[in-house]
């Protein structure tokens, strides 16, 4: 994987009249890396990515594609291609028509575009279907004619818009894996737009979380999920405990705060934000632990009582009321052998060290 | 802008063959003409005319009538087939939109011509009745006069009617006549309720489709209306035709027109008026 | 019980749309001058004497001239229509829609006249280029009606897939505008060919000497003798409008299923 920026987005404002679609956004994308871009519905995830295949042009601001300013190409000579949302799949032509649709230009001979044809058909598992149309197929198999028909030009980045929304839930695993798989084959550069955090957390090297029309961070799936910069990340990805504190100080890369229940600690702070000296901490459930065995120790403790217990198959959340603090704090318990489900009133104790807990602005 | 362009050969075209046509028709009504000499001075002469010879305004006064009749005729016919396709028609419904655009496509004309041949001297009824022994001469009040026309007019109007009340009731969210159930309505005060109210624009818009060019139809009246099944738009073609009085002709139709559109608005507001009404 | 008595209504509302035409083709066979049950016998006798018959022969070309010029003109017309209405914003989008729309409920005759003022006006003469002119104005709302319902369902992104897939606007329209609504294109070829051929009022007003099929039955119809034989001839235009309708709906389906709206059904 190099680093060189294949793509960069450089101060790019989106407005549609009044409404600013994109605000002044700025990223870079490495070659080769499978890229997402995750945000809620409406923060300006196909707006940016059809601005990058061409289909639509930034009111301010760059993009650069392997170093070459894109302002005035349009979409059919970006080295760009897209997987659209809809698949877009031509319905007059059949499977492989379809997937021979972009060679036209490069006048193969047609032994030659038969052979690109029928291994891109494989690629994506639908050799034995290229003289279908696109009415005799189900919704995966649109979803491999568009990838297929994309792959096959090589682009140097390949654009997916939600591809996966429209497929039930085992499909889309299963195309998630297929999909992680296939990137690491061609060696393409893939940016994936999903609002689905989970399939953005496994899939990608990379993802920019937005929100209204900005990117809030953009970071490995680690760093997004363990390092949140603000609790609207934190919220977005995965469950959270949110914390009033007091910053008492901050000094390079740990901050000391002052939080509820917790007492004074002195956390990590590895993006070295700045903050109000009226701070938040974010506490993920999973990184609190129940002390269930009275010889159980964790480096710091507190006493709690169980309010409630969602029993989840795999994980049970507990809600568990502490002193110094009105709500209750959410703990997580993975369901091991022999380990039972704890009671409602029952009196825990919760084991907990500092990097349990994270600065958020 | 691109719109506009891409717009602009079919506007242009409507605007030059309509627009200008008719704009210069209402010009030609404000003149007069004496067999071939055309004096463009401005003069009401020709309303003066429309307005006071009693010819016209029966005329006038028939032709609206005959359209009135025939617009509820049609419309009352054709709702129930529009609502039976909606509701009750669960397979087939493309085919029976179909068979029943079939009608609307083919020769308006031919379509006249066979009820000429039905209600005839000698035509099919009376020559049945008359092979039955049931009479033993012709009915000659079946031809020749208004009824026939509105008999005739209605019939071929009936398909243009049944597409408007068709959309909108294929409109209406099913859902919508559930609750109206849920809600205590039985069939009868659902219907009346809920889908007589929300299928009211449909019938708004068969109506118009129907009325306005029944008020302007030649051949009917021609072919099955005898001299008092006449209407307005046989005296426009006489005056462009024998009587070449272009621009009485012109004056005639303006005025058609306008008591046609006065009448369509007034239909609108009165119906808009009674669906709200229904609660 | 409610749905029996409309399915009752409803076959007998269907015989009653069908039978008066029916009687054409019915007594176009049968073995006598007069229209009248009951029936004497089987003839094509009528159908031998149109062949010999010049006018009818002439008033055809005329009416296929007209047909074809109307249909080409005005679908051509209606393309550029329905692609700006289904794809573009512009000024005064619904007026100007709604005004080309209109000649769909002005009164025929009114057309008519206008039209023929207009022109002998401007000294035309009238000939079968204004009943052309007259058919595309009447024709061009059907041909918009049907196509925007075509256009409607296409989808934006396939156009935009093939721009991204390499291909320009010009080769993009080419190879994939064009063969996905062409179905819808072909059904209002076929539905202004029909309405032009059947139409009858502006034909009246705007041919001049030289008739089309509608026409030339009217002038006949003064004739009682003639009866038979435009009884034979009116059966023949029953029979090509039905085959001509059939198979405009045949691609107005194919266009719907191309653009995957399937289950409207106008
Ligand atoms: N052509 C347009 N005109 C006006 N507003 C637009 C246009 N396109 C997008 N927007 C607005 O810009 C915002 C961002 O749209 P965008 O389609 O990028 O959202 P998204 O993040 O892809 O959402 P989703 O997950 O729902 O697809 C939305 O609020 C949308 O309403
Ligand atoms: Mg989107």
């Amino acid at each position: 994987m190099s680093t060189h920026p294949i793509i960069q987005v450089r101060d790019v404002s989106r407005l549609f009249g009044a409404f600013t679609a994109l605000d002044n956004i700025s990223v870079d994308i490495r070659g080769g890396e499978f890229f997402s871009l995750l945000g809620p519905s409406g923060c300006g995830k196909t707006t940016l990515l059809r601005m990058i295949a061409g289909f639509d042009d930034p009111t301010h601001g760059d993009i650069l594609i392997d170093g070459q300013p894109m302002a005035g190409v349009p979409a059919n000579r970006r080295p760009t291609n897209m997987v659209f949302q809809s698949y877009a799949v031509f319905p007059h032509l059949t499977v492989a028509q379809n997937v021979a649709y972009g060679l036209r230009r490069q006048r193969l001979d047609k032994a030659e575009k038969a052979s690109r044809v029928q291994k891109a058909l494989e690629q994506v598992g639908l050799g034995a279907l290229g003289e279908r149309r696109s009415n005799e197929l189900s919704g995966g198999q649109r979803q491999r004619v568009a990838l297929a028909r994309a792959l096959i030009m090589r682009p140097k980045v390949l654009l997916l818009d939600e591809p996966l929304s429209a497929l039930d839930k085992k499909l889309r695993e299963h195309m998630q894996v297929e999909l992680r798989q296939l990137q690491r084959q061609v060696g393409i550069t893939f940016i994936l737009v999903t609002h689905d955090q989970e399939e953005a957390l496994t899939m990608s090297d990379r993802i920019a979380v937005m929100f209204n029309g900005d990117i809030a961070q953009c970071d490995t799936p680690e760093q997004i999920y363990q390092h949140p910069k603000s609790r609207a990340v934190a919220e977005f990805i995965g469950g959270m405990n949110f914390l009033d504190a007091r910053m008492t100080a901050r000094n390079g890369k740990t901050v000391t705060v002052d939080a509820a229940c917790f007492g004074r600690v002195e956390i990590e702070n590895p993006h070295g934000q700045d903050f109000a000296s009226d701070i938040t901490v974010g506490v993920r459930p999973e990184r609190l632990t129940l002390l269930i065995d009275d010889n159980d120790r964790a480096e710091h403790e507190m006493s709690g009582q169980i309010v409630d217990a969602s029993y989840y198959g795999d994980m049970t959340y507990y809600s568990i009321s502490v002193d110094g603090r009105d709500e209750p704090i959410t703990v997580s318990m993975r369901n091991t052998v022999g380990r039972r489900i704890l009671a409602s009133q029952e009196s825990v104790r919760i084991g907990w060290g500092p990097e349990s807990l994270v600065p958020l602005s | 802008m691109r719109g506009f362009a891409l717009m602009s050969p079919t506007f242009f075209y409507a605007l030059l063959l309509l627009a200008v046509p008719v704009a210069v028709t209402i010009t030609f009504s404000f003149w007069t003409q004496t067999y071939l000499d055309l004096d463009t001075t401005f003069t009401l002469a020709n309303y003066q005319e429309v307005w006071s010879k009693p010819i016209y305004r029966v005329l006038m006064f028939r032709s609206l009538t005959i359209a009135a009749i025939v617009t509820a005729v049609t419309v009352i016919l054709a709702y129930p087939l529009a609502y039976y396709i909606s509701f009750h028609v669960k397979e087939r419904q493309a085919l029976w939109i179909f068979l029943i655009t079939i009608p609307f496509w083919t020769s308006y004309l031919l379509r006249i011509f066979a009820w000429k041949l039905i209600l005839g001297y000698n035509g099919v009824i009376n020559s049945t009745l008359m092979e039955l022994g049931i009479i033993g001469e012709p009915l000659e009040f079946i031809l020749h006069n208004a009824n026939a026309v509105v008999m005739t007019l209605s019939h071929a109007w009936l398909p243009f009617a049944i597409l408007p009340i068709f959309v909108s009731l294929q409109k209406i969210d099913r859902s919508l006549l559930e609750a109206a159930n849920d809600l205590g309505d039985g069939p009868v005060m659902r219907f009346l309720r809920v889908t007589l109210p929300l299928s009211l624009p449909g019938v708004i818009a068969a109506s118009l489709i129907v009325f306005i060019p029944t008020i302007g139809d030649y051949v009917t009246p021609r072919l099955v209306g005898g001299s008092d099944g006449l209407m307005i738009a046989n005296m426009i073609q006489v005056q462009f035709g024998k009587a070449n009085n272009w621009p009485l002709g012109a004056a005639l139709a303006m005025t058609s027109m306008l008591l046609v559109t006065a009448v369509s608005v007034a239909f609108i507001l009165v119906a808009r008026f009674l669906g709200g009404r229904v609660r | 019980m409610k749905i029996k008595f409309l399915t009752i209504y409803a076959v007998g509302f269907m015989i009653f749309l069908y039978l008066p035409v029916l009687f054409l083709p019915i007594f176009s066979f049968n073995d006598s001058a007069i229209v009248a049950f009951p029936l004497k016998g089987f003839t094509l006798q009528w159908y031998e004497n149109l062949a010999n018959e010049p006018g009818m022969h002439q008033a055809l070309i005329n009416s296929l001239k007209v047909g074809i010029a109307t249909s080409v003109i005005s679908t051509i017309l209606g393309i550029c229509g329905a692609r700006a209405v289904t794809r573009y914003e512009f000024f005064a989008k619904k007026s100007i829609t709604s005004f080309v729309m209109l000649p769909l409920v002005l009164p025929e005759i009114l057309v008519a006249i206008s039209m023929l003022v207009v022109l002998l006006q401007l000294g035309f003469s009238l000939s079968l280029i204004s009943v052309a002119l007259g058919h595309i104005l009447m024709c061009v709302p059907f041909s918009m009606a049907i196509l925007i319902s075509s256009f409607e369902g296409f989808d934006q992104s396939l156009e935009e897939a093939s721009m991204d897939l390499g291909e320009g606007p010009l080769m993009t329209f080419f190879r994939v505008t064009l063969p996905v609504v062409a179905p819808g294109i072909v059904s209002s070829l076929l539905i202004t060919f029909t309405i032009s051929l059947d139409e009858f009022i502006v034909a009246f007003f705007l041919s001049g000497t030289e008739p089309t099929l509608p026409i030339f039955i009217w002038g006949q119809l003064r004739f009682i003798a003639k009866l038979p034989n435009i009884l034979a001839l009116g059966s023949l235009m029953l029979l090509a409008s039905f085959i001509l309708l059939c198979a405009a709906e045949y691609f107005r389906r194919r266009a719907q299923r191309r653009t995957g709206t399937e289950d409207s059904v106008i």
